[in-house]
């Protein structure tokens, strides 16, 4: 393959990816298990570790195998579809600051699952809030791409992000307005905060098969997007089809993203900050830097959603919150570090 | 607080406009249909309201100052939460404007329900509705506090009311524990499954809607774990959920005692 020989990477950044990858790997397994054992309700570790291992039903064992199990694998689960599909849309318009919160994919999906909710669509068929939300984020990445045409500078990546999110929320608002359930805006205020609380192995199946396809899709993409680094005019004529790549990675985030927000709601920069913070180390190229991002954003959602439990005051703080108050100032220091672009 | 024009309190043409459902629903017990001028939209939803029949008849407000202006009211009511830009602005006209906190008990349920009869001339009324509830109180059998039933009330998002909420008092009337005491809950907060399922409640109480419409709060109802765990609220074909109607829990009223009356009966069975 002619991009093979064009390597993008430092050699020691790839030599540092195996051992990255490991310890990643050891980091989410120990949070996967480690936030098994932590919630509301005080349960000594033994008890926990017996419960794992039960197949009765005491209250324990349910506590642990249907409420901290499932809410484990969304974990997992959402926060590697949002690490590998901010790496994968980062590549694809070549800017660090692409990210599915902030130019507004999960603020768009979260109105198609809340359209889909509040007209009583989801009651109708399990499968329609998730297709809900991988609409809104599959409408949203076309306007991303209509606006990419030719590479995107960053200011018009952020105010089509604000424009985008500002509709989104204007029509979340409207959609909430026109219900009949008079608690419907108190309701959503909170799961739009983004949350793994109450729920289920029901949201596992729902997110899981749409979320392995989009991965699919976006580690079919991987290699073609190593190219893209050197501009799409450049990777065409390496022999990369643009079209196709565009595709995978519309498509791709749309699924993965889509689907975490319908059960989720929004949770927020992680997409941003792991593939920021891998990127010195394992280098800027995709076919790397996608499956990383993945395992480093399962283990950030997983320390938030854990850090989460840790009340302050009465209620546990929301997941969005959590990923919020750890990426908002990164981002606020990305922006002033890629300034020199804006102007 | 003083009232310059406390000549017209009696006088059973004094035209009443409230912004709350709160003081719409006292207002409803306690003034004459003649009286008042307009109530909130919210008094005509079925699920909200126990006047619904009465409020159609009576222009409907959505708190806003321009609609009270129109109707030039001689007394304006407000909750001290809600609508308070109108409040503000209303005072400075110089309206008169009384504004009700909460209530989180009965005892202050009645302090509201005195001071509007007072201010609206209704005092024999009030003291009459008053003394039925208390008479409806009264007359329901509790059993030793020991042997109370536990519930929780479980609202939208697994909210649920306090230590120092008028659904609390409900409960006590009724010989029911509140199971979110238990749980250190002061005014209301957000009970998480797992700890209902560990707590194991004799009963669970849900807000009953008369009209269906999709709402989050019965997903978390909806959650496996309720109904494998064996709680004996939650086991599936034997469910011990109560239900009642949404409107018994908005607002205080007297018809606090038809509630619990219907709650201790509920546990009773």
């Amino acid at each position: 393959m002619p991009i093979d020989a064009i390597s993008i990477a430092p050699a020691s950044a790839r030599n540092g990816s195996g051992t990255v990858a490991a310890g990643l790997l050891l980091v989410t397994v120990a949070l996967f298990f480690g936030s098994l054992f932590v919630g509301p309700v005080p349960i000594a570790a033994d008890d926990v570790w017996s419960a794992i291992f039960a197949t009765d039903r005491s209250a324990i064992s349910t506590v642990i195998h249907e409420i901290r199990l499932p809410r484990s694998i969304l974990a997992l689960v959402i926060g590697a579809s949002l690490g590998i599909s901010g790496a994968a849309l980062q590549a694809l318009v070549r800017n660090p600051l692409a990210e599915p919160g902030i130019i507004g994919v999960s603020a768009l999906s979260a109105l198609g699952a809340v359209t889909v909710f509040y007209t009583g669509m989801a009651n109708a068929h399990s499968l329609a809030l998730p297709i809900g939300g991988i609409s809104g984020a599959l409408v949203s990445v076309i306007i991303l791409l209509a606006l990419a045409g030719r590479g995107l500078s960053t200011l018009t990546l952020i105010l089509a992000g604000v424009a985008i999110n500002s509709l989104g929320g204007a029509l979340t608002a409207l959609v909430l307005n026109l219900s009949p359930n008079p608690f419907a805006a108190y309701e959503i205020f909170f799961w739009l905060m983004g949350s793994l609380a109450n729920r289920s192995f029901e949201h596992v199946w729902v997110v899981l098969p749409f979320s392995l396809i989009g991965w699919v899709l976006l580690f079919r993409a991987a290699h073609a997007l190593d190219a893209f680094v050197l501009g799409e005019e450049v990777a065409s004529s390496l022999g990369v089809n643009i079209r196709r790549t565009r595709w995978l990675v519309v498509l791709g985030s749309a699924l993965s993203v889509g689907a975490g927000v319908a059960v989720a709601g929004i949770i927020g920069f992680v997409g941003l900050v792991v593939p920021h913070l891998l990127r010195p180390v394992v280098g800027h190229r995709p076919v790397v830097l996608l499956p990383l991002s993945g395992l480093g954003g399962a283990s950030l959602t997983l320390a938030a959603d854990l850090g989460s439990r840790f009340a302050v005051g009465h209620t546990e703080l929301m997941l969005g919150v959590v990923t919020a108050l750890i990426g908002a100032p990164f981002f606020l220091y990305l922006v002033l570090k890629t300034r020199s672009q804006l102007i | 607080m003083v009232f310059y024009y406390s000549s017209a309190a009696g006088s059973n043409n004094m035209r009443i406009a409230s912004l709350n459902l709160c003081t719409d629903s006292m207002l409803f017990e306690l003034a004459e249909p003649s009286q008042i001028v307009s109530v909130t939209a919210l008094s005509q939803d079925e699920a909200l309201s126990h006047h619904v029949e009465l409020a159609l008849t009576i222009p409907a407000n959505r708190g806003l100052a321009e609609e009270v202006i129109a109707l030039a009211p001689d007394l304006v009511l407000t909750g001290s939460y809600t609508s308070t830009g109108t409040t503000a602005l209303l005072k400075r006209l110089g309206y008169r404007v009384m504004t009700f906190q909460p209530a989180t008990n009965l005892s202050e349920f009645r302090t509201s329900f005195v001071r509007l009869a007072a201010a609206i001339g209704a005092q024999n009324k009030a003291d009459q509705l008053l003394r039925e509830m208390d008479l409806a109180i009264a007359s329901i059998v509790r059993r030793d506090r020991a042997l109370w039933p536990r519930a929780i009330i479980y609202r939208p998002n697994g909210y649920s009311p306090g230590q120092r909420s008028l659904a609390n008092e409900m409960l006590t009337i009724a010989g029911i524990a509140n199971l979110a005491t238990e749980f250190n809950i002061e005014y209301g907060g957000f009970v998480p499954i797992e700890r209902l399922v560990v707590a194991n409640p004799d009963f669970v109480i849900l807000a009953d809607r008369t009209k269906r419409f999709p709402a989050l709060a019965d997903m978390v109802l909806a959650h496996p774990a309720l109904r494998s765990s064996g709680a004996p609220a939650f086991v599936k074909g034997r469910s011990r959920s109560i239900k009642l109607s949404e409107k018994y829990w908005a607002c205080g009223g007297t018809f606090i005692a038809a509630a619990a009356t219907h709650l201790a009966a509920s546990v009773a069975k």
